[in-house]
């Protein structure tokens, strides 16, 4: 009933269709990207993404292939350069800053209007095209299927890189590649979503996980799940009470993350984890 | 034995939490969807008038204006940036925002990138392509994306938006297309004030002027005024630092008595505009403020006659 209502408009099929996806493909590669202590970098892409539009409007091309080359180039400086663990961040800052300071110069070079670069800081969910859809549909299955080939090799380096180093895994090439498909999927997902919701949904969801599992298959289902699910909400609500979406999508994810620390918490005190609960002593459980 | 047991029980215990936790999950987001639908239903629509109006839906609303005036009561216009204190570059389209330009049979906005979510919330629909498009920068003024995009400040924009909307409601209503035709030709006669106007204020020589922000930009044009400093109105329009060069240049003009008067946009204040302004009153030059979108209360004839009073003023013509 209420869904049929809100479905006969074709913005909101699209908005759910490629909310999916993403949220899908950001659940996923997620996980990885939280266990890789990657969170400031999911941000970074997103930024820097920005600044490959405003130089792509400068030089008249599409705004994709700028965002495409300013984050893949990103991707691999950092990987050069930041792979020792404790200059990660710093590496890490100084490549935002100058895209940043980049981007600043394109817009002021450009005589064009800045208004479609910061368009894509919060996207525009409820505008999205079949043509979009389509496109997200390819990218997230693409992202999805390199996850799945690399799935051992990347899961014993994301959960283990001391094991994985010992075990001669290569892998320097396996942080770049990872960083590049990073680099890829954020640019994409950008174009569609914003800037705002491909970190939130690449970070939250799959802090919310990692806190309810230790299975790895289980936390991308999870993430992901989680991800589709404040997707959804965030369309409906904003469907019917008019208020942005990404902000909804935002709230959810964050609520759900608290609740998720709170329900931890509580079970660290019902069961602490490094004693078996026994029947025999209900005093503990208080 | 009883040790694997024991395990055994673990991991059925943590699938339980685990299974626990999105069954909560999914019911409190049905609870929170739930809330939100009860609200939306508590508002109907209004629009079920006996008459089915033609639905037009204009991305700002001085286009709104020109709509309902060639349409009269056959229209139902909603504007959608219809208050001055939104920024027009910064703003996020809402649900109800979508919605209306899914349900409308003609659209109307500026184009040449000004309202680029305009044009993603026509092409997010792909079964209704029956809507009629008007894009008054491209379509009616001939203009592309890179130049300047206020385009309702062209003295023209007004009357070929008028003309254009009587036609294509005449199309979409054919029993009506005259009474289109006559509101659209009164709407002209309407604004022939503010043409004499513009006539009366035109400089025979070019006159320079500095803008905070290229807003005045056409109608600057139309009355002989020559914006001396494009670089710097950009910059502050695209919310980036001007250069210090074009600074300079600006306070130069100012000091130097080079213009004749700095044209203000009082939607957009930001420290460097705000130094320019003082330096402006403080060595005499006069400040003329308007604004990018039309102030409440006002329509567009009193809006831009309003602002043509100041300039004439300044220019010693009264």
């Amino acid at each position: 009933m209420i869904f049929a209502s809100m479905l006969q408009y074709d913005f909101m099929q699209h908005g759910f269709l490629a909310g999916t996806f993403v949220a899908i493909m950001c659940g996923a590669i997620g996980v990885f990207v939280i266990a890789r202590g990657l969170s400031f970098i999911a941000h970074t892409f997103s930024h820097i993404g920005f600044s490959g539009a405003a130089f792509a409007m400068y030089t008249g091309m599409d705004p994709l292939n700028g965002m495409l080359l300013f984050t893949c180039c990103s991707a691999l400086a950092i990987s050069q350069m930041g792979l020792k663990i404790l200059r990660k961040d710093i590496v890490i800052s100084v490549v935002l800053s100058v895209c940043l300071g980049l981007g600043l110069l394109f817009l002021s070079l450009s005589s064009k209007q800045a208004n479609a670069i910061s368009s894509l800081l919060f996207g525009t969910v409820l505008g999205i095209s079949a043509v979009d859809v389509w496109k997200t549909a390819l990218l997230s299955t693409a992202v999805l299927c390199i996850l799945f080939l690399g799935y051992r090799m990347i899961t014993f380096d994301s959960f283990d890189p001391v094991g994985a180093r010992a075990a001669d895994l290569p892998v320097r090439f396996i942080s770049m590649a990872f960083l590049l498909l990073l680099a890829v999927a954020t640019a994409e997902a950008i174009q569609i979503v914003g800037a705002l919701l491909v970190f939130t949904l690449m970070t939250i969801p799959a802090s919310i996980a990692q806190n309810l599992t230790q299975s790895i298959w289980r936390m991308i289902l999870l993430s992901s799940l989680i991800a589709v699910v404040g997707v959804w909400a965030g369309l409906v609500l904003g469907f019917y009470t008019n208020a942005p979406v990404s902000f909804f999508i935002t709230i959810v994810e964050g609520g759900l993350y608290f609740a998720s620390l709170g329900w931890s918490a509580v079970r660290g005190r019902i069961h602490p984890p490094d004693l078996v609960p026994s029947p025999a002593s209900p005093n503990e459980a208080v | 034995m009883i040790k694997s047991i024991e395990e055994k029980g673990n991991q059925v215990q943590t699938e339980l939490r685990w299974m626990t936790f999105i069954v909560v999950t999914l019911i409190s987001v049905c609870l929170l969807t739930g809330c939100g639908s009860k609200q939306g239903t508590t508002h109907p629509n209004p629009a079920d008038a006996s008459v089915p109006k033609i639905k037009v839906v204009a991305a700002e609303d001085f286009y709104g204006e020109v709509a309902q005036a060639v349409g009269g009561d056959r229209v139902a216009v909603t504007s959608i940036l219809n208050d001055p204190n939104v920024d027009p570059h910064e703003y996020e389209p809402t649900a109800d925002a979508s919605k209306a330009v899914a349900d409308a049979q003609v659209v109307v906005y500026t184009g040449i990138g000004y309202d680029d979510w305009m044009d993603k919330l026509i092409k997010a629909n792909t079964a209704t392509n029956t809507k009629q498009v008007v894009a008054v920068g491209s379509d009616l003024l001939g203009r592309a994306a890179g130049d300047n995009p206020h385009v309702w400040y062209d003295p023209a924009a007004m009357p070929k938006l008028a003309d254009r909307l009587a036609e294509v409601l005449g199309q979409l209503d054919p029993g009506q297309a005259q009474d289109y035709q006559n509101r659209a030709k009164s709407y002209i006669r309407a604004l022939t004030p503010l043409t004499d106007e513009i006539a009366r204020l035109k400089q025979p020589t070019p006159v320079a002027i500095d803008a905070s922000e290229p807003v005045f930009g056409y109608l600057a044009d139309a009355l002989n005024l020559k914006m001396n400093d494009p670089k710097f109105a950009k910059a502050i329009e695209d919310g980036n630092d001007p250069n210090a060069r074009d600074v300079i240049n600006v306070q130069n003009d100012i000091k130097q008595k080079r213009i004749k008067f700095f044209v203000f946009n009082i939607q957009t204040v930001d420290p460097t505009v705000k130094n320019i302004v003082q330096l402006a009153e403080s060595n005499g030059i006069p400040v003329v403020k308007v604004t990018e979108t039309e102030p409440t209360g006002e329509n567009y004839s009193q809006w831009m006659t309003g602002q043509l009073d100041q300039v004439g003023k300044t220019l010693g013509i009264q």
